[in-house]
């Protein structure tokens, strides 16, 4: 069908009207537009074209007070020549800044600083965990969750408190860079999805931003303000139906119910370009402790709770 | 409903009512009747991929039975099964058989990506000059030099299932339906374009087979030289955030509906998935929505002998044609909505398509798997799933099982078909602080040593909620892996690699597990459905969130649901305990007589942790 219409109708160009010559040439098009536009509906006839596709990713890592093995998938964000194992090539790096929207008060990457003097600059660090996606066909990022799941009940031994020592979850310490106030809820983790630029794939300054969260109160986010009964017996609040297996083992019999700070966007209907590169990342800090708390981070703020990661995508039908 | 018919308008013919009226009539019926089918579409295929998000692979994490790491592999199973309404089996001792021919799948494209902080390097592992101090205190940085070893081989592998094997000898795959190599210096290395990450093939066109086993592998070909050890000078690279996306495309189908209320589990009352159900026969087309006034759809041909006309009566040409115009103006409605309700009136039958949600269970422990530790510390030894004493989460001490949960919020309304669990034995290497293990003997299912692996699949309410619950909607419980109690019912035993790559059974230096990934259906709640299973699973059921209009569902597992139509998310639930009951993994290093002891760094689980599927039907929206 071209653009351009004289007429409002859809499955043919072949409008009659009385007063008009009827020519079986136009009535034998106008029923072959229609007999194909019946037994070959094209998808643009489609009210719902679009399935669901959900990128889930999730896991537990290791117990915070274990010997640290590894951070992954948890990297730094800044690329710096401090960051680089070896030589480094003319003009590398290349993307010192990796994202757009990350910069934290309390922590100072120090990128633009000259590599001779950045160590004295440096306050802090921050830490990314980075899926990245391919589109060939356009495609609509339907929503976003990200659970940080805590273990809810009150046992000390509990591995996912959502603090790394003492304090609560997710709260400053006492040296805290302004607006963030002494002793109060954190606010300075970000979560994005860009769209890398389709010439230039590589380069992390023209990236579009498509969807941020960041300065956002991390304990206003909770899963609910609703608690349910941790331990699931009578003695608490109504108890409530369970699936198998229980979440429970011998020590810990109070962490059955869900709780945690899930940051979910339904609806966004962003659309994306044919032929993209889409990363979905969750950006995490690390105070450096002296001039700055690291509050319930700790040193090793990839520790302190599980992660669900949950993009759904919607695609449209297509032909083989 | 067929497609239309209509007898052409031949030069010189006579125009008569059957080459106008009667397909109009016909395409009327089949668009009000909801009968625009999946062959009536030029666009009638819905695409569907299988997303593994890996968060960390190395070489060391995909050890062989040396430390020598050549041909190292690293191997994920999935199966896409017929779904319920499409599966028939022949059961029999010689080996199942597949006797259905169920919608194709077709392999359209596989896309790859892994994190490399945006530059042209490779990222350094914890692994990195492990002997001289571990974990690398470089681990994470970039590695600009040698990124010429971090080629990455990708394949997709085809096996005869042992489900269709009566006394399974054939456990390695046979077929390469798909590969590709990353070539570092050429795909990753450049500063403005890295067309190796990500890297998608596509137009692949490869059909899969719903009665196989399939395998997804990468291996670095180049961080072995082969002769026991790393080239030297080469950095260990870390592959960081792998996201592995294939992307399938199957036909449009017909959605689950429950015409009696039994056949499709938690279903809305409101509709039952029927089309057109709630609505009397539309008799005008919507006011408003595409005309000023809304237009009968009613098509009357005109009497033999009667005057052509075009629109200036109920008979005119236009006015039947405008009719079945307006309908494509509005656009056809089918599928669901967001809420699990359905358009008022729809016009399309296939409106369901293959889905697979891909949930990694223990996929991110510190060395790749799980393995048996002894607490050699003050204080009484403890047995338990640790390293070096510090022990995995929520396990503090020897009577502990192993825990992990995964949410997946409801978005789409789907029906569930299928849970398929795998389940690895892959080995691999853990560094205790002060050598480096390599993680290789399995449990020899003795008394006392058995291994309880309980599986579920729930769907839950209660995010931002008054009341908080649950449903079940899969589970199962296996025990003992030396023992069909634990793989008789799976649908296939894999080896991958060879058989250097197999773990050992127990302390024994020569026997060996003949597999070392496995595939188990894992039954629906119910009764009455069809499955992979030998256990009887139910029939399909419903998932979607709702709003007062469909939260009244059909029973499920013969009951209400316990989330009365208001499930949010659905959530997997594994727990692996070292028996059934008073659960000990002391029992595990004791003496049993003469047989020999699973002891320490026996492997719980291989590298690479559990993988759960869910398929069955999304809709399109």
């Amino acid at each position: 069908m071209t653009n351009f219409k004289r007429h409002n109708r859809r499955l043919t160009h072949e409008v009659f009207s009385d007063g008009t010559t009827i020519d079986g040439s136009r009535l034998e098009k106008a029923m072959g537009d229609i007999e194909d536009g019946v037994n070959r509906v094209a998808k643009g006839d489609l009210k719902q074209r679009f399935v669901a596709v959900q990128y889930h990713s999730g896991f537990q890592p290791q117990v915070y007070t274990n010997t640290s093995v590894h951070h992954f998938p948890w990297l730094r964000l800044d690329n710096v020549s401090q960051q680089v194992f070896g030589s480094t090539p003319t003009n590398a790096p290349f993307n010192p800044a990796r994202f757009k929207g990350t910069v934290q008060p309390g922590i100072d990457l120090a990128l633009g600083a000259p590599d001779a003097i950045r160590a004295s600059k440096v306050l802090g660090t921050q830490y990314a965990w980075t899926r990245t996606f391919s589109f060939l066909k356009p495609v609509i990022i339907d929503s976003l969750t990200v659970f940080m799941r805590l273990d809810s009940g009150a046992n000390a031994q509990r591995p996912y408190t959502g603090s790394a020592g003492a304090l609560g979850p997710f709260v400053t310490g006492t040296r805290v860079a302004p607006p963030l106030t002494t002793d109060s809820n954190s606010a300075d983790m970000v979560i994005l999805i860009d769209v890398f630029n389709p010439v230039a794939r590589e380069d992390c300054e023209q990236t579009d931003v498509e969807f941020i969260r960041r300065r956002f109160v991390i304990n206003d986010e909770a899963f609910t303000f609703n608690k349910p009964d941790p331990d699931n017996d009578s003695g608490g609040s109504e108890v409530w139906d369970d699936m198998f297996p229980v979440f429970m083992n011998g020590t810990f019999s109070d962490i059955k119910s869900l709780e945690g700070r899930i940051i979910q966007h339904e609806d966004l209907n962003i659309p994306i370009h044919q032929g993209s590169k889409v990363r979905l990342a969750v950006v995490l800090p690390e105070y450096d402790g002296t001039v700055f708390s690291q509050g319930s981070w700790g040193a090793k703020p990839w520790f302190i709770n599980a992660w669900d990661s949950t993009l759904t995508v919607l695609e449209e039908v297509s032909s083989v | 409903m067929a497609k239309i018919t209509r007898s052409k308008l031949a030069r010189g013919a006579k125009l008569l009512v059957e080459h106008i009226f009667t397909p109009l009539t016909a395409a009327k019926a089949t668009v009000q009747a909801g009968g625009i089918e999946q062959s009536q579409m030029r666009e009638g295929f819905a695409p569907f991929r299988i997303n593994l998000s890996v968060p960390n692979l190395n070489p060391y994490k995909m050890g062989t039975s040396t430390v020598d790491l050549k041909g190292q592999i690293h191997g994920i199973p999935f199966i896409v099964p017929p779904l319920q309404d499409e599966l028939t089996v022949d059961t029999s001792p010689a080996g199942n058989v597949g006797t259905s021919s169920p919608s194709e799948v077709i392999l359209d494209e596989v896309s790859f990506s892994f994190d490399t902080r945006a530059e042209p390097a490779a990222i350094v592992s914890h692994w990195e000059d492990y002997t001289d101090a571990f974990p690398s205190p470089d681990q994470g940085k970039l590695s600009y030099d040698n990124l010429n070893v971090c080629d990455v081989d990708l394949a997709i592998l085809e096996k005869q299932p042992t489900w269709g094997q009566g006394s399974p000898t054939a456990f390695s795959p046979n077929r390469v339906v798909w590969e590709a190599r990353i070539n570092a210096s050429l795909d990753l290395s450049a500063s403005t374009l890295r067309l190796g990450n990500p890297i998608t093939v596509a137009n692949i066109g490869r059909s899969i087979d719903p009665f196989k086993s399939y395998i997804f592998t990468i291996s670095f070909p180049k961080q072995s030289d082969g002769l026991g050890g790393w080239i030297s000078g080469n950095t260990v690279f870390e592959m960081v955030s792998a996201e592995i996306s294939m992307r399938f495309l199957s036909p449009l189908r017909e959605r689950d509906f429950a015409p009696t209320g039994t056949e499709v589990q938690n279903i809305p009352t409101r509709h039952k998935g029927m089309i057109n159900q709630n609505q009397a026969s539309q008799g005008v087309t919507g006011a408003g929505e595409y005309s000023s006034t809304s237009r009968s759809t009613t098509i009357t041909a005109p009497s033999a002998g009667d005057p052509v006309t075009a629109n200036t009566d109920a008979t005119g040409i236009q006015t039947a044609m405008a009719v079945i115009d307006e309908f494509f103006r509005a656009k056809l409605r089918g599928g669901y909505t967001m809420r699990s309700d359905v358009p008022q009136r729809e016009q399309r039958r296939s409106t369901a398509a293959y889905s697979v949600i891909a949930v990694p269970m223990f996929g991110n422990t510190r060395f790749g798997g799980i393995a048996l530790d002894e607490t050699r510390s003050s204080g009484p030894t403890i047995v338990r799933p640790a390293v070096g004493g510090e022990p995995e989460p929520y396990v503090i001490t020897h009577t502990n099982s192993l825990l992990d949960r995964r949410i997946i919020p409801i978005r789409a309304p789907m029906t569930i078909h299928h849970v398929v669990a795998v389940y690895p034995w892959l080995v691999y290497n853990q560094h205790d602080g002060n050598t480096l293990t390599q993680i290789k003997k399995s449990p020899n299912g003795v008394s006392g040593q058995e291994l309880y692996m309980d599986i579920g699949v729930g769907i839950g309410t209660g995010h931002m909620a008054d009341m908080f619950g649950y449903e079940e909607i899969a589970k199962k419980q296996i025990h003992t892996p030396t023992s069909t109690t634990w793989y008789g019912d799976a649908f296939d035993l894999i080896m991958l690699g060879d058989f250097t790559s197999l773990p050992l059974i127990g302390e024994s230096p020569s026997a060996r597990k003949p597999w070392n990934l496995e595939v188990h259906p894992i039954p629906l709640v119910g009764s009455g459905g069809k499955g992979l299973s030998s256990s009887h699973q139910g029939k399909p059921i419903f998932v979607g969130k709702s709003d007062s209009r469909t939260s009244a569902r059909t029973q499920i597992n013969g009951a209400d649901s316990k989330v009365h139509g208001t499930e949010q998310w659905i959530e997997v639930r594994v727990k692996l305990g070292a028996r059934q009951t008073s659960p000990d993994w002391d029992d595990w290093v004791a003496s049993s007589g003469s047989h020999p002891r699973a002891g320490s760094n026996a492997m719980i689980m291989g590298s690479g942790g559990m993988w759960v599927y869910i398929i069955g039907k999304t809709h399109t929206v």
